[in-house]
């Protein structure tokens, strides 16, 4: 017991990173500060009313930075959350337990931010599900939507004074201080959570949902969880406001979620620090701004805080600005200024990867890519944010697969890793890929070639569950998968990597292996055990640590795996990607023209590294690709694809030989 | 009956007022492939254009001539300073500067204008009887007016050289330029004819209901896109089947005094409701991702 | 005289250094290809000759002008016109439409209702489909149709990028006459293929292209005959 304490204690000691407890420090000390000067009575009103409104609107402005930094969608009914905490809340407060409020105001409060926060996370859970199926622009336009009948709604209930709103319980003096410790709770939550394993799969849902799915993320489980986790502290934000003035749903609309979003984007989407400095900020202008401004001049601040938004948006985004960027960002600036301190916080690097400052975060503002990666063939078109391929309700055909198991083990497909019978789809009567029928023996190194547009890619689709089959099944050893989604495949033993890599830029490369490990159940870490930082914890992400780090060492990756994944060279990333895939600990690895825009000493180089994968971890191998001395080099047989269906197969020299696949390759006559 | 009747109308009216408004949505997100939040407030624009104008010249005519240039230039000069640098950025990032601009418009609007209501009177055109059945003019003239122009919008499109250009800019970029389209110039055109439309849309609107604010366009705004996105957004008879059916259904719920209040909560949950069931709208074309 | 000139091309396509300085040319009146296989870069080199990709460095001259800076269209207008590989017609739009747009830069109504003609005369299905929506053809009819809509423009040099990609054998045959009908009389023809046979027996002269870089040239049939073409593209085989 004492042994697990000292650990326990050891453990935090050498993942302690005194940069990230700053902020907590800063904000306690103002808190006892006005604590101090309230108690011996030398605070005015004016101030206290202005450090309430400030803690509210920082833990609101935490709130959607959760879901719009680290998620990556934008939420513009954030107000609604809000809105549904003060109503729901406030009342309780003044007119359920009237009496309880008289007696006992403080536990009151708490305990209408309870209950407020969890109204608003339920109703975080029912914005969330359209979010499982729409991205980018449909969602924010869903989240407006929401935003706008919730405060219909209020507007209209009588029982919540309707239009004219409800009076609420402000009595208590000593709401200030209670704004400061839910900001403080919050900020502990959304901290520890962004900087934890399920951090890391969040933001690797951000910068690449496909690669994230394709390795057994669960997608569903991670979006409705931050939509939840915000709307509750948006929501107990609410009952804080409740405590402050009266409630009424004019306040909510949409003006106030796109102030909230102002505080977010100016603060740096993904710095909770900067986000809190940029809500007290702006509070406390507008408050003084609202006395020299009068009039029509009232408007100028927010004139002022579109353009520096618009601005913002624009600098640290506009693809034609990138070189411009590159040389005027904070961290470059910071550097040549203080280019002895620079030197000193690369030393300490490795310790700051495991409580989760990475250099990327832990610059106040950085100026590189706060959002999203963009140009993307793949998911980032709007118009092509619709399509869904997750569906919300879990595998039902999990208990069918059992049956359907104990079938096929009993026709001993064993021996074949892979199997597909007939495997085939169609897009809109378009037949893309017609009657595959492959079988690949465990440990092989299998080759699927063939011209442009042959379907190869479509069949990785198929097998992954980017697509569902239209025909035909496939097994992996002797499991049916046909149907099966992304995750469930993964899970069951089948990674990839992509023919334009697929890495996580913005992480390191280590971290980038570690949300491989995501997935395995020797990883498994509950929130709770994230948000409070138990042994557990610990000991878990330790764990996942050394294993990535073994990983690495047998690509050449590990002395550089602090570095940023997007700073890599070319043939780096794809070796990482590999990696990546492998810590999800596959039977059978698809790779996608991993020798794309190699020259001939890196084609020798990833050879060898796919040889000694195949040996190394146990896999069986299936690559596409079109360089012939890789595919002749270290294939043991080959399917050729033409025109969507298989051309030939077999040994490698046999096929090659083939004068059909000779024609197919060089043409005919 | 007679009742219904009107409500129909007035929903017409109303609808085309929607359409004209969704169409430029609906023109942008086709071929410039974004959203323009700031859509919405060119309406605004407009709607303060031609109070200044006709307050200056008391002809209700110089207001309106005056407004649709003045909304064309403020639409390209939104594209060319906001939107264009950041064409190959992340949607997100687009989305969030369309939101700016929208918020910006609106401030500068209230700083010059103020927050309050202006009453911009131009005049009313009278009652026509059809036996028991009174019909506004300026709701015939409305009417009218919006079919014209969705007339010609549809001739321009399938018609004109340039009309053709801009559906195969909305197509495929990269062959659109090879067939020597200058597809700058082309989605410069698109935001230019959106605005002008916008700003007829702000004119109709006026005439319904004459007063101007710094908010004026937001709701018509939100509203239009719910309307582009139902009909199909991308998709131009999209545009107006939406827009239309969306005045009729909002004339609908007002007259139902149950609903009468939640007008704005019905259209969008008709909007969440289309999002999650068909998402590319009644005339809309499905896209698939491509991995 | 080089109609087409391209000196030390360089060309990333995303992270990777796609063509990696090559130099070629196109006299008038020839049919030069550019072979290699998939991933070698030909598509890149074409998108960048169009301006549809900015080199990293290298120089591009058209009829003598250094067309380096200029943006994709403003060359069309030049007399250099492109069938993009995978065809690209606009789906949506009618036969008649893609083939007028073709002629979008030309100002000339008359003349280029004339090339209309020319064009049914030479692909009579199309003159058939004149008004079927472009995305119901066939891939062969779609093809022959990418290629009567970058002949619209009447370019003095014509690009096709993999203009076999896709089409059944029967097709292939007829789309490489059709080309060799087009250069009789009087465009050049500058073509990138992955079918090296039909390529090297259609072509004046030929480059092959290998990552990223040229490693034979010569002409087509003095490279139809070139073992090091074979195993370029299949391998050491044997």
């Amino acid at each position: 017991m004492e042994n697990a304490a000292k650990t326990y204690f050891k453990n935090i000691k050498k993942n302690f990173e005194w940069k990230g407890c700053i902020n907590y420090v800063v904000v306690v000390a103002f808190a006892i500060f006005f604590s101090v000067l309230h108690s011996t009575g030398n605070l005015e009103r004016s101030t206290r009313f202005l450090l309430e409104k400030i803690t509210y609107s920082a833990v609101l402005a935490v709130s959607l930075c959760l879901v719009v930094g680290f998620l990556g969608e934008l939420s513009l009914g954030h107000a609604a959350f809000m809105c549904l905490g003060a109503y729901i809340g406030g009342y309780m407060e003044t007119y359920v337990y009237a009496s309880f409020t008289d007696a006992v105001p403080l536990v009151s409060i708490i305990v209408s931010m309870l209950i407020g926060g969890l109204v608003a996370a339920f109703f975080g859970l029912i914005i969330g599900l359209p979010a499982l199926r729409l991205k980018g622009d449909y969602l924010a336009i869903v989240t407006l939507a929401f935003g706008e009948i919730v405060r219909t709604v209020f507007q209209n209930l009588e029982i919540f004074g309707a239009e004219l709103g409800m009076d609420t319980y402000t009595k208590y003096k000593e709401t200030f201080i209670l704004g400061f410790v839910v900001l403080l709770i919050t900020m502990f939550v959304v901290q520890n959570l962004v900087r934890s394993k399920q951090g890391r799969a969040i933001m690797a849902i951000r910068d690449n949902e496909i690669a994230a799915r394709s390795m057994g993320i669960n997608v569903t489980y991670y979006k409705l969880m931050v939509f939840m986790l915000s709307a509750f502290f948006a929501g107990i934000a609410g009952v804080l406001f409740s405590n402050t003035t009266r409630v009424s749903s004019g306040t909510f609309g949409y003006s106030y979620s796109i102030d909230i979003l102002v505080m977010v984007v100016l603060g740096g989407m993904r710095s909770v620090s900067g986000v809190i400095i940029s809500a007290a900020l702006i509070t406390c202008i507008n408050t003084e701004l609202a006395t020299v401004l009068t009039g029509n001049l009232a408007a100028l601040q927010n004139v002022i805080y579109s353009l520096i938004l618009v601005g913002i948006v624009i600098f640290n985004h506009a693809p034609g600005l990138k070189d411009f960027r590159k040389k005027y960002n904070f961290r470059t600036l910071a550097t040549k200024i203080f280019k002895k301190k620079s030197s000193a916080a690369t030393v300490s690097e490795p310790v700051s990867e495991t409580v989760g400052t990475s250099s990327v975060s832990s610059a106040e503002i950085s100026a590189e890519s706060s959002l999203p990666a963009s140009a993307d063939s793949v998911a980032e078109s709007p118009a092509s944010s619709v399509v869904s391929r997750e569906s919300v309700v879990s595998d039902p055909s999990v208990a069918s697969t059992r049956q359907a198991d104990a079938v096929s083990t009993a026709e001993a497909e064993e021996e074949y890793v892979l199997k597909t019978e007939n495997l085939g789809i169609s897009f809109g009567g378009l037949s893309a890929v017609k009657g595959i029928d492959l079988q690949i023996k465990k440990g092989e190194l299998y080759g699927l070639i063939g011209p442009n547009g042959a379907g190869k890619t479509t069949v990785f689709n198929l097998l992954t569950g980017v697509y569902k089959p239209t025909t035909g099944d496939f097994y992996l050893n002797g499991k049916k998968l046909t149907g099966k989604s992304q995750m469930m495949i993964n899970r069951a033993g089948i990674a990839r990597t992509f023919q334009n890599i697929r890495i996580f830029e913005d992480m390191s490369i280590i971290r980038n292996v570690m949300v491989g490990l995501e997935n395995r159940p020797e990883y498994k870490c509950s929130l709770a055990n994230s948000i409070f930082r138990t042994p557990r914890y610990y000991k878990t992400v330790m764990a996942m640590r050394e294993k990535a780090k073994e990983l690495l060492r047998v690509f050449g990756l590990e002395e550089i795996r602090n570095q940023l994944a997007g700073n890599l060279p070319y043939g780096k990333q794809r070796k990482l990607e590999i990696a990546r895939a492998l810590a999800t600990s596959p039977s059978l690895l698809l790779l996608d023209e991993p020798a794309a825009g190699m020259n001939p000493n890196e084609t020798q180089e990833l050879m060898d590294t796919i040889r000694l994968v195949r040996d190394k971890f146990d896999v069986t191998i299936l690559l596409i690709e079109h360089d012939m001395r890789l595919v002749s080099g270290i294939c043991d047989r080959l399917t050729v694809l033409n025109f969507g269906t298989v051309l030939a197969q077999g040994e490698v020299k046999e096929v090659l030989n083939d004068p059909e696949v000779v024609r197919a390759y060089l043409g005919g006559e | 009956m007679l009742d219904f009747i009107t409500t129909f109308i007035n929903g017409l009216n109303l609808g085309g007022i929607y359409a004209l408004i969704a169409l430029g949505y609906t023109m942008v997100y086709g071929i410039a492939k974004m959203l323009n939040f700031a859509h919405g407030d060119i309406i605004m624009v407009g709607g303060y254009t031609i109070m200044v104008f006709f307050s200056m010249t008391g002809l209700p005519v110089v207001g309106v001539l005056c407004a649709i240039p003045l909304c064309v230039v403020v639409g390209i000069v939104i594209e060319k300073v906001a939107y264009k640098p950041l064409r190959g950025a992340s949607p997100l990032a687009v989305l969030i500067t369309a939101i700016g601009v929208s918020y910006l418009l609106q401030s500068l609007a209230q700083m010059i204008f103020g927050p309050g209501q202006q009453m911009v009177e131009l005049g009313d055109m009278g009652t026509i009887s059809l036996g028991s059945l009174k019909i506004k003019v300026e709701t015939i003239v409305t009417l009218l007016a919006a079919t014209l122009i969705m007339v010609c919008l549809t001739l321009f499109v399938h018609k004109t050289k340039a009309g053709k250009a801009m559906l195969a800019v909305a197509e495929d970029r990269d062959a659109a330029r090879l067939m020597g389209i200058n597809v700058n110039a082309i989605i410069t055109l698109t935001f230019a004819i959106g605005s002008a439309l916008a700003a007829v849309a702000g004119v109709f609107y006026i005439l319904g209901s004459p007063a101007v604010y710094p908010t004026l366009g937001a709701l018509p705004g939100i509203r239009a896109f719910t309307a582009a996105v139902i009909g199909g957004i991308g998709s131009i008879p999209g545009a107006m089947v939406g827009g239309l059916l969306l005045g009729i259904i909002e004339c609908i719920c007002g007259a139902v005094p149950a609903l009468s209040q939640y007008t704005i909560a019905v259209e969008f949950a008709l909007l969440i409701v289309i999002l999650l069931v068909k998402p590319s709208g009644i005339l809309g074309k499905k896209k698939r991702e491509k991995v | 005289m080089a109609l087409l000139n391209v000196e030390n091309l360089q060309v990333s396509y995303g992270l990777i250094k796609a063509i990696k300085g090559i130099s070629f040319h196109v006299d008038e009146g020839e049919i030069v290809a550019l072979i290699g296989t998939n991933g070698a870069g030909k598509t890149t080199a074409m998108h960048a000759v169009a301006k549809l990709l900015t080199p990293d460095s290298g120089k591009i001259e058209f009829a003598g002008t250094d067309v380096t800076k200029y943006p994709a269209h403003k060359i069309v207008r030049l007399g250099m016109s492109q069938v993009p590989e995978g065809r690209r017609i606009f789906q949506e739009l009618k036969v008649r439409d893609n083939l007028l747009l073709g002629a979008f830069s030309r100002k000339d109504k008359a003349e280029f209702l004339g090339t209309l003609e020319e064009m049914y005369s030479l692909f009579p299905i199309l003159k058939e489909r004149e008004n079927q929506i472009a995305g119901t053809l066939s891939g062969g009819e779609q093809q022959m149709l990418a290629v009567a809509r970058a002949m619209m423009s009447h370019p003095k040099l014509l690009l096709l990028d993999e203009p076999s990609m896709g089409l059944s054998p029967l097709y292939v045959g007829q789309i490489f006459g059709m080309i060799k009908k087009i250069n009789e009389s009087g465009v050049t023809v500058f073509l990138v293929e992955q079918n090296a046979k039909q390529a090297l027996s259609l072509a004046d002269r030929a480059y092959v292209l290998e990552t990223g870089n040229v490693i034979l040239e010569g002409t087509g049939k003095e490279l139809l005959n070139n073992e090091n073409v074979r195993k370029a593209y299949l391998g050491e085989g044997e």
